[in-house]
Parts: C-alpha cells; sequence; structure tokens
C-alpha cells in the first residue's frame, strides 16, 4: 500500500510527460490478476458494476465523483495521496458481468491504459473469480536509452500495485456481512 | 534359391510408393503461421492443416512484425525493444541470423519477389531497404511520424507506409527509393492492407475506430466504421471482404468492399492485433494479445472453427502466413 503512494507521488512529478497525447511506446504492456472470493458472484459483481462508488472497495481511493457528458460516463478518483485519475466507462454488460473502461487523464507513469473487470462463477457455490486485467504502454515514447522513472517496470509495478491491493481490498469488501 | 530375393525389392518398392502417396495426399504441403509472442519472446509456429502449434521457437526480446517468403523458405521477425531482425528458417523452424537495426523495428514486408526487406523504425522515422541475399541496408528512407503498417504491390514497384502520427499514407517507387506522394486518411493509421489485384489498399485508422479505402488509380477514398480501436486488415482470398481486428472490442468486423459497411461481427479472444489469410483452407488467423492465443475463422462461413493457444502477449504484426507456391487458390 505505502509502495503504490509512494509510486504515485513519485509519478507526479514525471506528470508533464504524458500530456503529449502522440506516439505511445511500441510495446505495450499487460497485467492479468485473478482472485476468488467467497461471496456470490451477484454481490461481488454488484461492487464492480458499481462504477461511481470504487472507493467501496480500493483501499488506495478516498473519493468517486461520477459525472456523465453527454452519452458518456466518467469518474475522477481521488487518491489518499490527492492525486486523481480521470476514468471513462466504456461498458458495464450485466449479462457477461463484465465492464470496460479507460484511464482519459491521470498523472499515473504511463499511457493508453484501458482495462476490464470480469465476473464468473467459482469452482464451489458461493464463491465468485474476479479477473482484472490493464493494458497500457510506459511513458517513454523515444529510442532508447530509456530514462528511469518512464520505462516498462515503473509502469508495471504501479498497476501491479493498484491491482494487488484492490482485489485485496474487493474481497474484504464482498466477503464482510454487510 | 532364396526366395525372399526377389520379394524384398517388391516390398520396398511398395513401402516408396505409399509413402509418396501420403505425403501428396490432400495435394497440399503444410503452411504455416508464425506467430509472435511479445511477452515471452517466442514465436508460436501453427501448421494451418491441422491448427497446431508444432515449434516454438526462442527470439530475441520482444518479437512483433512478421515478414514470410515461400522462395526463400524464411520468416523474418522484428524486435522492437531488442532492436533488429531474427531470421528463420522455415524448413528447420531455427533462427539462422539477426541483423542488428539501430532504432525501433515494428512493421515488415517483403517485395513480392522476397529480393528486398524493408523495416520501419517506430521512432525515427524512417524506413530500412534490407538486402535479403546479402542482409546489408542498401537504403534509408525519410518517412513520416510513426512508420507502422507496410504493403508492397503485387509488381514490386511500390512500398506504402501507414505514419500513425501523420495520418497518412506515403507512396515510395522502389526503384527509385523515393516517395511519390502522401494519401491522407483518418486519424492514426496502423495496419494496411493491400487487395490481391493491387488496386485497393486499406488504412486502418486506431484513433477513429474506422478504415480508410482507397482506389490506388483514381485515390477515391470511402470511410467505414469498424469496432473500438481496430488495428490490423487482411482482405478475403476474392477481395471482395475485408476482416478488421477491432483490439477494444475482442471482434472481428467483416467489411463488404462493395457494399462498403460492415456485414457481420465476429466476437474472438481479448485484444485482437494481427490477421493474416491463408488462401489454402479458408481460414484466417488472428493473434489474440490478450489472452494469448489464435482465433482461426473460415473466411466463407466467418464462424470462428477453433482457438489455438500460443505465448505470451501475441501480435504478428504483418502478413504471417507462409504459403508453398503450390498451394496459391487456382
Amino acid at each position: 500500500m505505502k509502495k503504490i503512494l509512494a509510486l504515485i507521488a513519485l509519478s507526479i512529478t514525471t506528470s508533464l510527460a504524458s500530456l503529449n497525447a502522440l506516439a505511445h511506446g511500441p510495446s505495450p504492456l499487460k497485467v492479468d490478476k485473478s482472485i476468488t472470493i467467497k461471496a456470490e458472484p451477484a454481490k461481488v459483481w454488484a461492487l464492480i458494476k458499481d462504477f461511481g462508488n470504487m472507493q467501496k472497495w480500493h483501499p488506495a481511493i478516498t473519493n468517486t465523483k461520477l459525472e456523465k457528458k453527454g452519452e458518456d460516463t466518467f469518474r475522477t478518483l481521488t487518491l489518499k495521496d490527492g492525486g486523481t485519475i480521470v476514468e471513462k466507462l466504456r461498458g458495464a454488460d450485466d449479462n457477461d458481468m463484465k465492464i470496460r473502461y479507460e484511464i482519459t487523464s491521470s498523472q499515473l507513469p504511463l499511457t493508453d491504459y484501458n482495462s476490464f473487470m470480469v465476473v464468473t462463477k467459482g469452482a464451489k457455490p458461493g464463491e465468485t473469480n474476479v479477473q482484472w486485467v490493464g493494458r497500457f504502454y510506459r511513458l517513454y515514447k523515444l529510442n532508447p536509452p530509456i530514462p528511469a522513472g518512464q520505462d516498462d517496470e515503473t509502469a508495471l509495478n504501479v498497476i501491479n500495485g493498484i491491482f494487488d491491493s484492490g482485489l485485496d481490498g474487493l474481497q474484504k469488501a464482498a466477503e464482510s456481512s454487510k | 534359391m532364396n526366395p525372399f530375393k526377389r520379394i524384398t525389392p517388391l516390398i520396398s518398392f511398395t513401402l516408396l510408393a505409399f509413402t509418396a502417396c501420403s505425403v501428396h495426399s490432400g495435394d497440399i504441403q503444410p503452411s504455416y503461421a508464425y506467430i509472435t509472442n511479445q511477452g515471452d519472446h517466442t514465436v508460436s509456429v501453427i501448421d494451418t492443416r491441422h491448427h497446431q502449434v508444432t515449434h516454438t521457437i526462442q527470439t530475441g526480446k520482444a518479437p512483433v512484425g512478421v515478414a514470410v517468403s515461400a522462395k526463400l523458405k524464411r520468416a523474418y521477425i522484428t524486435h522492437v525493444e531488442g532492436q533488429g531482425v531474427s531470421i528463420i528458417d522455415s524448413t528447420q523452424h531455427t533462427i539462422i541470423d539477426f541483423i542488428k537495426v539501430h532504432g525501433s523495428p515494428v512493421g515488415i514486408a517483403l517485395t513480392p519477389d522476397s529480393t528486398i526487406l524493408f523495416v520501419a523504425d517506430w521512432f525515427d522515422n524512417r524506413i530500412m531497404a534490407i538486402d535479403t541475399a546479402t542482409h546489408n541496408t542498401i537504403h534509408e528512407i525519410k518517412v513520416g511520424n510513426a512508420p507502422a503498417g507496410l504493403v508492397i504491390s503485387p509488381d514490386n514497384k511500390k512500398l506504402y507506409v501507414a505514419n500513425r502520427d501523420a495520418d497518412e499514407i506515403a507512396e515510395i517507387e522502389i526503384a527509385s527509393m523515393t516517395i511519390k506522394q502522401r494519401i491522407k486518411v483518418g486519424k492514426h493509421p496502423f495496419g494496411l492492407a493491400l487487395s490481391h489485384h493491387g488496386k485497393l489498399i486499406a488504412s486502418v485508422n486506431v484513433q477513429e475506430d474506422s478504415i480508410s479505402l482507397i482506389d490506388i488509380n483514381t485515390l477515391q477514398q470511402d470511410k467505414i466504421k469498424t469496432g473500438y480501436h481496430p488495428y490490423c486488415a487482411a482482405f478475403n482470398s476474392d477481395d471482395k471482404t475485408l476482416f478488421v481486428t477491432n483490439t477494444q472490442d475482442d471482434s472481428v468486423s467483416v467489411v463488404d468492399v462493395t457494399q462498403k459497411k460492415v456485414i457481420q461481427t465476429i466476437n474472438v479472444g481479448n485484444t485482437p492485433e494481427g490477421i493474416s489469410i491463408d488462401h489454402a483452407n479458408n481460414s484466417a488467423y488472428v493473434a489474440n494479445w490478450g489472452s494469448n492465443n489464435v482465433s482461426v475463422i473460415n473466411t466463407k462461413t466467418f464462424q470462428v472453427i477453433t482457438t489455438i493457444k500460443t505465448g505470451d502477449k501475441s501480435r504478428a504484426f504483418g502478413q504471417f502466413i507462409l504459403q508453398p507456391p503450390s498451394n496459391s487458390p487456382p
């Protein structure tokens, strides 16, 4: 947890570079994580699909603000260190229990981030599997040498941290009796 | 007198004849799909008759682009992070050489006569022409920003380059290695496809969720909406339909080239990127970056017929099916 916040804080210092909306790095990165939760799929899906309330299950997020802009839905996530991430909802499908969204602006040391979360029935009754997949690029967009803090490893560390603590938080929220 | 003396040669002959027969049964030699797996630094080789991975080749770092030559019995693989091109012997499925490229090669294409290999440097905005006989770089051409997809006309005369961040296709005359024209297309073109007769070019416009379909002679252009963030495309054997991978919709759009609209959307694996068609068995192979596999689509029925497990982050950017000359469609 501390590590994520430190990484997010570090990223704010490099945020100017991320304003460039043009070319991204050549190699998309992927983080693909799964967890099994002892709760009914419907309960887990209800938490995930509630796009405007991510703070209910993610420990790094203190506030979620939902906004409609025409047909599109956005949320602004406020992090414990004060940083923000703006995300656009791409769709939430109740049949497939799958939500898709993408980052439209953030201070994270990465670009072109999009993600999905999908909920499926677990192997045993009352169990649920959740898969969370993110696709993104490192911040640095030119030929090597790649500066420290803008490389693949930095981008991967941040998302790995967000996913690990998030899935942990999701499990706690879903397994609580509430 | 030993009666077997006469029989043995007969048996041998029969066995030989039988073996020869089985080689030719089905009338086709195997075609292979070379799937680059960027995440685990391998190439999966799929035998397209049996839809099976028959070889997994360890390559240099982060393989992306593919070009193949039946004539030279070679597959060429770009390494965007590894800064070079691996050369695979397609009879042995082993790497026989590595061409160092100072830059970040992504797109790659061979002239149909297999004499020149073109490689695009994503960051330095240039195209390198490599002699396939000597492996020497014989020319460098400055193009537009972020050159990505490459296709070459069937007569070996023209190279087309998608300049992603310039929203254009550059047409290069291969004889003089000079840019003859720049064709404006939609936003952020990545993959390109050329029809078999060489008259139509399709530019896949990632940021605009569309393709531009361009008549090479008249430059008349039509834009057709596809799925979200399309990436690559391939013309069907009869040039009447075009298949487009939609990376963020996990689908393939089938575009009717005459009607200029999407007539079907096929669900495939997660984040589909590269696509190539084996014309001998009417199958399109789609590399799914997100789910680490390949979806095989019947190009006549538009149904997914099977899914083949490959490696981590399959990309296969380019024309990746090596089809023996004898398998060409009638």
